[in-house]
């Protein structure tokens, strides 16, 4: 069964071509997630409220477009949504590089590195930060990254390219 | 073989992409998903809806005593309410009274009279007001919502009432008609902030753009009165546009470079475009 019909059974009600939709993008969906977070609870409450979104709005959904870049535009929008409002929580209660400190078990190079790498990934403006992730880590492409964010393929480039020199800063400054 | 210096950075670039590369993957190499876990989540909330709306329709046999007047009750207000509406005179029922402050009412005036045909008088007071108010944004720009709540606030600022024609999506529930309104309103505002320009160039398309910003802010005004701006995270969005919208509308009256950076400042700090991009998906989620 195509995907056109797995559709067209979800939005009869049928669970199992559900079951079908979700098992092919939710891997991905949840990588994405995970990637984006560092957090294993909100990826995954990221992917759940993905896939709730987006069986909800099913009937929306014309197919001019691939499932997949439909659902990742979702997901990244979700998950960026879920940041926000961790990040506006974390500036109440708790300090994100504490946070950080918590997770790190290597040598101190090592956690030096990690940690200054990390703490410029998260410094990175959101449109850099998303780009980056989505093409150096998950390995989209260009093409693929300006459909989910809705934005021209140069874009994309360009968005990696800075993001990318951002950090080469901070490693040239770290072996300073 | 040679390597130019020019080769030697670029290999050096490279190195510093791959360590960086492997550094992320690294520590944000991602662990199995639950899938059958988050399955049933998702199958709980998606699929399980459906049977509920079916109960109301398929009501209990002992409802039925109370439920049919009550849907007579209903019916027949619902008609009233339509006789009513149909039978009112033109104009008292098309019209709905929204109460905006001084403020606002000055902008508004400001985007349909030109600076010119303004008595001196007013226009001196108006940009008074405009410059207090933006001293404020500026000497507050990490409190953008009490900045703006003071500037309307003000005993000066006394309320005034206006009456503005119906717009359908004030009437409406948040739907999907009010969506399209909120998501137009969005790709409008975000395609005049894309239009910003860098820098202080003062051309006619400055006056444009603090034109057009205007607009949009008497809208944004509509849209924070209206059903849509009680959803939490649009209402911080229209907030935040509020904010940079009275900012760029304040170009047509003064021109420095100062007032074009802190408005660039504004909406890196707060990410204001990726989340207009993100509400215009969220009110109108298509391919």
């Amino acid at each position: 069964m195509n995907e056109a019909q797995l559709i067209t059974r979800v939005l009869a009600g049928d669970r199992l071509a559900g079951r079908e939709l979700y098992d092919a993008h939710a891997p991905q969906v949840f990588r994405l997630a995970y990637s984006m977070t560092r957090d294993e609870e909100i990826a995954r409450e990221c992917t759940q409220d993905t896939f709730v979104r987006a069986f909800s709005k099913l009937d929306k959904f014309r197919q001019e477009a691939a499932f997949s870049t439909w659902i990742h535009r979702i997901a990244v929008s979700t998950v960026l949504e879920a940041l926000r409002g961790r990040r506006r929580a974390a500036a109440r209660f708790v300090s994100i590089e504490a946070a950080h400190d918590v997770h790190v078990e290597e040598s101190s190079r090592d956690v030096e590195l990690v940690s200054r790498v990390e703490k410029a990934v998260e410094e990175l403006p959101e449109i850099y930060r998303t780009a980056l992730i989505m093409h150096d880590l998950e390995g989209y492409t260009h093409a693929a990254i300006a459909d989910v964010l809705s934005i021209p393929e140069g874009t994309s480039k360009t968005r990696v390219a800075q993001a990318r020199a951002k950090l080469r800063e901070t490693l040239a400054a770290l072996r300073d | 073989m040679k390597f130019s210096e020019e080769d030697g950075a670029s290999m050096e670039e490279e190195h510093l992409d791959e360590l960086i590369r492997n550094t992320l993957a690294e520590s944000r190499r991602s662990p199995e998903p639950p899938l059958d876990e988050m399955w049933a989540h998702i199958e709980r909330k998606a699929f399980d809806q459906a049977p509920r709306r079916a109960t109301i329709v398929a009501m209990p046999a002992h409802w039925s005593r109370w439920a049919t007047p009550a849907i007579a009750a209903a019916a027949a207000l619902v008609i009233g309410v339509g006789l009513g509406w149909s039978v009112a005179p033109r104009g008292s029922v098309v019209t709905r009274v929204v109460t905006v402050p001084a403020q606002s009412v000055a902008t508004i005036q400001s985007t349909e009279a030109t600076h010119a045909e303004t008595p001196a008088n007013s226009r001196a007071n108006t940009d008074a007001n405009t410059d207090a108010n933006t001293d404020a944004l500026r000497k507050n720009s990490q409190a953008p919502h009490t900045t703006l709540a003071h500037a309307t606030n003000t005993p000066s600022a006394s309320n005034r009432v206006v009456q503005q024609p119906v717009i359908a999506l004030l009437a409406n529930r948040f739907d999907d008609s009010e969506g399209s309104d909120v998501s137009r309103y969005l790709v409008r505002t975000a395609a005049l902030l894309q239009a910003l320009p860098a820098d202080r160039t003062t051309t006619k398309s400055d006056t444009a753009i603090a034109n057009r910003a205007a607009e949009l802010l008497t809208q944004t005004h509509l849209l924070l009165d209206a059903k849509a701006g009680s959803d939490p995270t649009l209402h911080r969005l229209l907030e935040d546009l509020e904010l940079v919208l009275a900012q760029v509308a304040r170009l047509r009256v003064q021109q420095s470079g100062s007032d074009l950076q802190l408005i660039h400042q504004a909406l890196a700090v707060h990410d204001v475009l990726p989340r207009v991009h993100d509400a215009t998906v969220e009110a109108n989620i298509s391919d």
